[in-house]
């Protein structure tokens, strides 16, 4: 069903556009870069995990990302980094989902989070 | 004063009979100013005012916002500008709390403000911290719709680089006219008097403050500055007058201890006068002016005055009387005492000589018989007659000459004055003098008018020269006490004048506190009066708020004066009574600080008709919420009410209740660029925010695959939770338990099945259900949006899923 190949995309690259949008304003994201920004942040981190446990767990793509997260703590020697990226993941899903009154993260809060995901892509 | 207040003020002072005219006056003075104040004490009738006809307090230049832009200030870097709906009615300023929404809250509150004054109470850092680091110029504008004004009226503030928070003049452009200063505006004093500006803090703050403080600020509002300028003036007027009485107290010792020392009669008098328990003003003066009259008869001073002005008998007068003396003498001698004697006789006898002619007729004389009685004996006779009375006249006119010339010289042979014997008592050698003039007055005893004489010549010298040398020493005296004293009393009649105006200060000061009491009362009386719709309004606006809060707002009172003043909140808890501040949450003081200031701000008399509100709903329940967003639905009917929030809150109430509110969306990103969006319901809201991202040309179309359905998926979970939360409501299910139920369900098939089957259990029976009751669409968009979190969406399916997304959230939210 993916047919534009932007599922090839690494975890930095998909990062590198959540930073754009977050960065770059556009008249046509006004409003809408805070959710946008959460939802590219998480899929790098998501693609970012199954970077780092692929090779070390067969299968482990199929898992539900909370049971990738669990791997995480155990295959990551630092278990600071896993906590954080545990954290930063919960943090993210929660601006991808309607609560009812709460409002989307800030870019100082975006941009947070995105450190993490950065700092664990990097040493994935 | 302002007319209507005067009209209260005289028909109060009308009713009471029991006023002192006095008290009255100054009542009527203290009210027409300082200097009527001034002239009643003196004793000035205070002419009747001769305003007559009172005006009711009109608003000047009342006011909707339209727009605030602003650059480079606070949180807001480039230029964002937010528009507000003109007139009555809700605008929601919704964002994140860091997103510059109050940054504009704030820009329109210093442009009203005008001057420094009210920033001077911000923090340093809020005063150094104001520009924004990501803009160098800044500016502020503010677009205003002026009742019956033209066009808009924009106020602007401007800063050069680097030029302070105060450093910038506001500037105000009205359609069609040249540029002035705020101050054309009227709204002066408004600012702090209504202020429309609620802020969540400030709230907070205002019952933190003390009583006394939440008194002024809300007696401020109320119109009777005048007569507590009243008040102030009579408590001035007493004030100076007790401190005239300390000084003219405070002053006294030091002068009766030099008084003491002085060995002059009017300072023991003084002394005297100023130790008796009410001063005898008048004898100190009397003292000081030392007007002779006044000077006592026995006193030392009199006799020296009296000393000083002693006259011996003149000597020139004395010396005529004595010529004249020896002229008579002189001259009654020169006539003889027989001559004259002899003529008169002679003359007699001649008469008797010639009436026996006349008798007897001619003949010889009878006395000599040698001459004849005959007519030429008779004519010569007749003249000689003549001679000889003329001769004993001049005779006559000496001896009166003589007894005249006795008398005058006796009348200088005055006796010994009474005033030398004074003289000895008080010590002055007068022995000699009296000595003498004792011999000057015996000389009224000599008969012989040459002895006379020759006493008068005699005797004066030493009488004369006894007397000039007792005026001398008078004087020389009188001299010396003066000198000693007249410093004194230069000193002593400063202090008169302080004791004597302390004196008449004292004897209004009765009358003055009379005054002051009965302003005051006269201003309570007012001020509750007044306060009562203000009351009434402020326990309305609770009765919205409170909801469910047992508290309920029984009374609201000022109270009290000077640093005793207060307001007093009685509330009443299940029925019990209290006092307000004790028995409250924090949320309840919120909501009851802004039941006490929305009243305040939204007065007809206030220029602003908007208000603007940051914050409020922090430490809210939800059940609160509602009872806020109805309290401001009603305000907004008469009102632009602007409400700063940091959360969806506010506008789901507005949105569930049926509030019509306008939503602007505040959203800030790095670099301090500040967008705002307006705002709609969720469910709009995510299907435009996923149309927007599916029709984009600028985004990356890798970009748009992946987060395309994120906002499909958000829409629907936005409808389900709607759908949720409205039926629930209409159950009668409170805000804590629903929200507990919609947090609890993960993610949107959990969230779709509670809208679906009321169940968060029955995630299985979706798709069949979809299937059945919506259509085979519904399913593959429902399964599209759920796997989109992970898998982009193609390029080709994107408009389709967006559609049928919009298509399913859309029936969602209808659901029953």
């Amino acid at each position: 069903m993916d047919t534009s190949g932007s599922s090839d995309m690494t975890s930095a690259e998909i990062l590198e556009r959540a930073t754009g949008l977050l960065n770059h304003p556009t008249t046509e994201t006004v409003g809408l870069w805070p959710r946008a920004t959460a939802v590219l942040a998480r899929q790098a981190l998501e693609v970012g995990l199954h970077e780092a446990l692929s090779e070390k767990i067969l299968g482990i793509q199929g898992a539900p990302v909370r049971v990738q997260l669990l791997c995480l703590q155990s295959y990551l020697e630092d278990t600071e980094t896993a906590h954080e990226v545990n954290l930063a993941w919960w943090a993210l899903s929660q601006a991808c989902h309607h609560l009812s009154y709460e409002l989307p993260p800030t870019a100082p809060e975006l941009e947070a989070l995105i450190d993490v995901v950065r700092r664990f892509v990097r040493t994935a | 004063m302002d007319d209507v207040l005067e009209r209260i003020i005289l028909g109060r002072l009308d009713a009471d009979d029991k006023l002192a005219e006095r008290t009255r006056a100054l009542v009527i003075g203290a009210c027409h100013g300082a200097e009527a104040l001034d002239a009643t004490l003196e004793g000035e009738a205070t002419e009747p005012s001769k305003r007559a006809e009172a005006k009711a307090p009109s608003a000047r230049n009342p006011a909707y916002i339209q727009s605030i832009e602003v650059q480079g200030f606070r949180g807001v870097g480039p230029p964002a500008s937010l528009p507000i709906t003109t007139g009555p009615g809700l605008t929601l300023v919704v964002g994140r709390n860091g997103s510059g929404k109050s940054s504009f809250a704030e820009a329109l509150e210093l442009l009203l403000t005008g001057d420094n004054s009210r920033w001077s109470t911000r923090s340093a850092i809020w005063k150094e911290g104001w520009r924004n680091l990501h803009q160098s110029d800044a500016r502020i504008d503010a677009e205003f719709v002026v009742e019956g004004a033209k066009g808009t009226t924009v106020v602007s503030r401007e800063w050069k680089p680097n030029a302070k928070l105060e450093e910038a003049q506001t500037v105000v452009s009205a359609h069609g006219t040249k540029k002035s200063d705020l101050e054309t505006m009227g709204w002066a004093g408004a600012v702090e008097m209504y202020r429309p500006f609620l802020s969540y803090s400030e709230l907070g703050s205002m019952l933190d403050a003390g009583p006394s403080a939440l008194y002024d600020a809300l007696s401020a509002i109320l119109g009777l500055e005048d007569l507590i300028e009243a008040e102030a003036r009579l408590k001035e007027a007493s004030k100076q007058r007790k401190k005239l009485s300390d000084e003219a107290k405070l002053a006294l010792p030091p002068i009766l201890e030099r008084l003491a020392t002085v060995e002059d009669e009017r300072a023991r008098l003084c002394i005297e006068a100023l130790s008796a328990k009410t001063w005898d003003l008048d004898a100190v003066e009397t003292a000081v002016t030392g007007t002779e009259e006044a000077d006592r008869e026995e006193s030392q001073l009199a006799v020296l005055r009296q000393l000083a002005l002693l006259e011996a008998p003149d000597a020139d007068e004395v010396r005529t009387a004595a010529d004249g003396l020896q002229a008579a003498a002189s001259a009654l001698r020169e006539m003889g005492g027989t001559e004259a004697a002899k003529a008169r006789e002679t003359a007699e006898l001649l008469g008797a000589a010639l009436t026996f002619h006349e008798r007897h007729g001619d003949q010889d004389c009878p006395v000599c018989g040698q001459g004849a009685l005959d007519a030429e004996w008779r004519a010569a006779t007749e003249e000689e007659i003549g001679r000889l009375r003329q001769l004993a006249e001049q005779v006559d006119l000496v001896h009166r000459l003589m007894e005249e010339s006795m008398k005058s010289a006796r009348a200088h042979l005055l006796p010994v004055p009474a005033v030398l014997s004074s003289a000895s008592e008080i010590g002055l050698e007068v022995e000699d003098l009296i000595g003498a003039w004792k011999t000057w007055s015996a000389g009224a005893s000599i008969e012989e008018s040459e002895a006379l004489a020759q006493h008068l010549a005699s005797s004066l010298p030493s009488v004369a020269e006894g007397v000039e040398k007792l005026k001398a020493t008078a004087s020389r005296e009188l001299q010396r006490r003066e000198d000693i004293w007249r410093p004194i009393a230069t000193d002593l009649a400063g202090w008169l004048d302080t004791a004597k105006r302390a004196r008449s200060g004292e004897d209004v000061l009765k009358d003055l506190s009379a005054a002051e009491k009965w302003i005051r009362a006269a201003s309570n009386d007012i001020r509750n009066e007044r306060f009562a719709p203000i009351a009434d309004q402020a326990q309305g606006v609770w009765d919205m708020l409170r909801m469910q809060s047992s508290v309920q707002l029984k009374k609201i009172v000022l109270t009290g004066a000077g640093s005793a003043r207060k307001v007093v909140l009685e509330v009443s808890v299940d029925g019990m009574e209290g006092a307000a501040l004790g028995v409250m949450s924090q949320g309840e003081l919120n909501s009851l600080a802004l039941s006490l200031f929305m009243p305040r701000a939204t007065l007809p008399e206030s220029p602003f008709r908007f208000v603007v509100i940051d914050d409020p709903v922090q430490s809210m329940d939800p059940a609160r919420v509602d009872g806020l967003a109805r309290m401001l639905e009603k305000a907004a009917q008469t009102r632009q009410v602007v409400v700063f929030t940091h959360d969806e809150r506010l506008a789901r109430s507005c949105r569930l209740l049926g509030i019509d509110a306008k939503i602007v969306e505040v959203t800030r990103r790095p670099d301090s660029v500040v967008e705002l969006r307006p705002g709609q319901d969720p469910v709009s809201r995510y299907c435009n925010d996923a149309w927007a991202v599916a029709k984009s040309e600028d985004l990356d179309p890798a970009v748009k695959a992946r987060i395309v359905g994120v906002f499909c998926r958000l829409a629907m979970e936005a409808a389900c939770t709607e759908a949720v939360t409205r039926r629930r409501l209409a159950n009668g299910e409170d805000y804590e338990s629903i929200e507990a139920l919609l947090d609890s369900a993960k993610g949107l098939a959990e969230l779709m099945a509670l809208a679906l089957f009321d169940d968060i259990a029955r995630t299985k029976d979706l798709t069949s259900r979809l299937d059945r009751g919506i259509g085979k669409w519904a399913v593959t968009a429902y399964r599209r949006v759920q796997e989109s979190a992970h898998k982009p969406v193609s390029q080709e399916a994107m408009l389709t899923l967006v559609q049928e997304s919009e298509k399913l959230a859309r029936g969602l939210v209808q659901l029953p």
